[in-house]
């Protein structure tokens, strides 16, 4: 019943489709890594690895806004010319694939050592299967409200947060900046990598409904991210002391197995196979945006055969590689330092490329008139 | 017979000529009256043809033959109140199946068509499935027409309009819409329409039928229709910019587009004072995932994530099972299916008969099972708040689909665990996110979050504060009401 029949999201569907894209797995890690590098002062770090990703996304927007119904694939092509620009297009998707394949390693392989050492990867992964596609092949719309809901369902973990503070030692976190800046600058490196999933505003924009609320949506979301990051690691910094900190590879799963009440021990197991279902908004979002990718490169494809298809190798992988913890989180890593490149080093070329382009347009103009 | 037909479309002038012509197109009814006679006052011959059951005999007499057989005066009127001539074929035997009687008369090539329905049918009574404390006692019968009238009595305004549709080859089903013309978003209408106009069937004998054929997912086990039998909550659904489809022959209506979320309210909740309403329907809410999800986290619970159990309870537990030779979720589906086959044999009984069913059903579950050791103690609590919890939603169609669902969890449950039953309120989430109704979100006002609707999903806010109708059916008009919040005095 929507007026215009092409696809829209709302403002807070896109502001919580970035911010859900953006908690993943690196959620449960986090707190360990920043305290390897950084010691207690990592949470600077992580506002620092906020800021970066802000402003990381305002070019995104800058670098969109000169064609606001085109959505990247477009873009490549109208800039970069036909081929170059359909090269650009499949790496983004490989990307997109890639990462939402990471995600589902990783949480498959953290649920495996957690909850189920004896189930073979490719059980879960089928299990998983279904319910990504039933929601992935109704397109962008269907994933704005997945989003939306799976945000408001997860509000409980910062209930679950707040059990913890009993025991939290506050004094864990002085003196701040002990060690200099140089440390802190060293894990912002550590920190952006959670922040990846904003790159999806390059997909997202032309169909948010209203383009000049773009900048507040993407702040918002970045911000919600990061507060979110930030109370996470203070609870675990302010609970294990920084050495203790080290020995737990998910710290936050293990701060939850303090939580105690009189019919129900090891919160952490409940907590992570419900926190399943909020890392599934990560890997439903980049599914489902690469597969709207293969229908704007193939305009005959179908999105459920795309759909069937990508989980079809997703399953074949895991059933011929078998990866180990390890592995994944070297897949993991991998995926995150292309990541890296496209959504903090690309924006800024391709902002850089459409300035340059005008310029040149502008001075060419100015030269026939 | 039907070469017949196509000959001659139309009716002729001469009255044995139609006897003929009605007499073979109604070949193998036994129940056709042909009353022949002579009006006195214009001394013709005619004939008066109708069903027997189907029409009213005393109308038949008192209305139609008396004063046309003996009245003298130059202009015999029947005192029918609707009455219309018609010379088409097609529409004359339509009109004697459908309980009129038709008028021949010699020398007239029109035939008059008089209203004199009138079929064996139910007084109105008390709504079965449907109970409700506070609420109206009449629910609807088999006839569409005084279900509209049962209607019409609640919202007596002419914006309350209605489509007339047919639907079935055989049948002609009538299945009227009834909407408010200025609240209700058209576009829905039209699709509604459109989908009706595409069944082509024999015959819809019955609402739910309708519903199937014009469903927008019928492999989902959720109900995309509200089915009631009660006037007065699709009174209220109709002021709330909804579609109802009445299905002449049956005691249900259809009401469409419908949300997940409007199956947990009852028509009591705003009779009773909203505090109160509010505390029950979020019972209602808390019931629906014991329903689904109890058996499920028991079985996983036991077999595999008992880490997650206290020392204590898991010792009692058990203790409980130490006698029980199945795994747990052969115990459960056991225990499960006793019971839905309880339920089943319950409905269908006698009353009388039906209580025993009970009485024995329940004396073995709660104390035979448990003392032979063929069920732990534990798993009797679990099944017995499992069939209450799916008893307490008020839709039969929702109760039904949870009860339903409620085995695939379990089988979920025992191949993965507590991680399976994570997925499987996943994939119940993802599957109400998509599920549409009419085109329109069946989850809203959850997905796509709608807040101004929250003030009647888990809660149901005070009246005054309900200004707005629900956006979900996309109203045209939104405003509903602007009722000052009643004052305090000192």
């Amino acid at each position: 019943m929507q007026k215009s029949k092409s696809i829209q999201i709302t403002w807070l569907q896109f502001v919580l489709l970035i911010h859900g894209t953006q908690v993943g797995v690196g959620f449960l890690t986090l707190p360990r890594e920043l305290a390897k590098v950084a010691g207690t002062d990592g949470w600077i770090s992580i506002i620092l690895g906020g800021v970066l990703s802000v402003v990381a996304s305002l070019f995104i927007i800058h670098a969109m806004k000169r064609q606001p119904e085109a959505t990247l694939f477009d873009l490549f092509n109208h800039y970069f010319g036909k081929w170059v620009g359909k090269t650009a297009s499949v790496i983004f998707l490989f990307y997109l694939i890639g990462g939402s394949l990471a995600i589902i390693f990783s949480i498959v392989s953290i649920l495996r050592i957690w909850l189920m050492p004896k189930t073979p990867d490719f059980m879960l992964i089928l299990l998983l299967a279904v319910p990504t596609y039933m929601i992935v092949h109704h397109g962008i719309k269907m994933i704005g409200r997945y989003a939306e809901l799976i945000f408001y369902f997860s509000l409980w973990i910062i209930i679950l947060l707040a059990f913890p503070l009993n025991h939290s030692h506050w004094l864990y976190l002085l003196p701040f900046i002990k060690e200099g800046w140089m440390p802190i600058l060293s894990a912002t490196r550590l920190t952006i990598l959670s922040y990846l999933g904003f790159e999806i505003t390059f997909i997202l924009y032309p169909f948010l409904m209203n383009k000049k609320k773009a900048v507040s949506a993407v702040i918002v979301a970045n911000t919600l991210t990061m507060l979110f990051y930030i109370l996470t690691t203070l609870v675990c910094f302010s609970y294990f002391s920084s050495l203790e900190i080290l020995q737990y590879t998910w710290p936050t799963l293990s701060l939850l197995k303090v939580i105690r009440v009189q019919f129900l021990d090891r919160w952490d197991v409940i907590f992570l196979a419900m926190y399943m279902i909020v890392i599934s908004v990560t890997w439903i979002v980049y599914m489902s945006l690469a597969v709207f990718g293969v229908k704007q490169l193939i305009p005959k494809s179908k999105p459920s055969i795309t759909t069937v298809v990508i989980l079809l190798i997703t399953l074949a992988l895991s059933l011929v590689l078998d990866l180990s913890h390890t592995q994944v989180t070297q897949m993991t890593r991998t995926m995150s330092n292309i990541g890296i490149v496209i959504a903090y080093v690309f924006p800024l070329c391709l902002w850089g490329y459409v300035k340059l382009l005008e310029g040149i347009r502008r001075n060419h103009g100015g030269d026939s008139s | 017979m039907s070469s017949q037909q196509q000959q001659r479309a139309t009716i002729s002038n001469n009255l044995s000529d139609n006897i003929t012509q009605i007499k073979s197109l109604f070949q193998g009814s036994p129940d056709l009256v042909i009353r022949e006679f002579i009006i006195q006052s214009i001394r013709k011959t005619a004939a008066l043809v109708y069903l027997g059951g189907l029409t009213d005999k005393n109308s038949v007499n008192n209305n139609v033959l008396e004063p046309l057989m003996f009245q003298l005066n130059m202009n015999p009127t029947v005192s029918i109140s609707h009455l219309i001539t018609e010379d088409q074929w097609r529409a004359i035997s339509a009109a004697i199946l459908g309980g009129s009687s038709v008028l021949f008369v010699n020398g007239n090539a029109e035939a008059s068509i008089l209203d004199t329905q009138g079929w064996p049918q139910r007084s109105i009574e008390d709504p079965q499935i449907e109970a409700s404390l506070k609420g109206a006692h009449q629910g609807f019968v088999e006839t569409g027409s005084q279900n509209i009238a049962l209607i019409r009595r609640y919202i007596p305004s002419t914006e309350l309009k209605i489509k007339e549709l047919r639907v079935g080859q055989r049948g002609a089903t009538t299945v009227s819409i009834m909407y408010l013309g200025d609240v209700a978003q058209p576009e829905i209408l039209d699709e509604l329409v459109e989908r009706i106009q595409k069944i082509n069937v024999d015959a819809i004998i019955n609402a739910g039928e309708l519903g199937e054929f014009i469903e927008d997912n019928p492999y989902s086990p959720f109900p995309q229709f509200i089915s009631t039998e009660r006037p007065d909550s699709a009174a209220s659904q109709i002021l709330q910019g909804r579609y109802v489809m009445v299905v002449d022959g049956s005691p249900n209506v259809l009401i469409g587009p419908t949300t997940f979320v409007s199956f947990f309210q009852s028509i009591d909740d705003y009779s009773t004072r909203w505090l109160i309403s509010s505390f029950i329907r979020v019972t209602r809410y808390f019931a629906f995932f014991i329903a689904l999800f109890l058996p499920a986290i028991y079985i996983a619970l036991i077999s595999y994530n008992y880490v997650i159990i206290p020392v204590k309870l898991i010792i009692s537990i058990g203790e409980s099972r130490e006698r029980v030779p199945f795994p747990p979720f052969a115990e459960a589906i056991l225990m499960e299916i006793t019971l839905e086959m309880l339920r089943e044999a319950g409905i269908r009984l006698p009353a009388p008969i039906g209580q025993t069913v009970g009485i024995v059903g329940g004396i073995v579950i709660g104390q035979a099972a448990v003392q032979a050791g063929i069920v732990s103690n534990i798993m009797v609590i679990v099944v017995a708040s499992t069939a209450i919890a799916s008893f307490i939603i008020p839709n039969y169609d929702m109760g039904a689909a949870v009860r339903f669902l409620r085995f695939p969890m379990m089988i979920i449950a025992s191949i993965f665990g507590i991680v399976g039953i994570a997925a499987g309120l996943m994939t119940l989430i993802i599957h109400l996110i998509t599920l549409k109704s009419l085109d329109t979100p069946y989850g809203s006002p959850l997905a796509p979050v709608r807040f101004t609707d929250w003030k009647d999903t888990f809660i149901r806010a005070p009246l005054w504060i309900m200004k707005k109708r629900p956006v979900n059916a996309h109203p045209v008009q939104l405003e509903r009401q602007d009722s000052p919040q009643p004052e305090e005095n000192p």
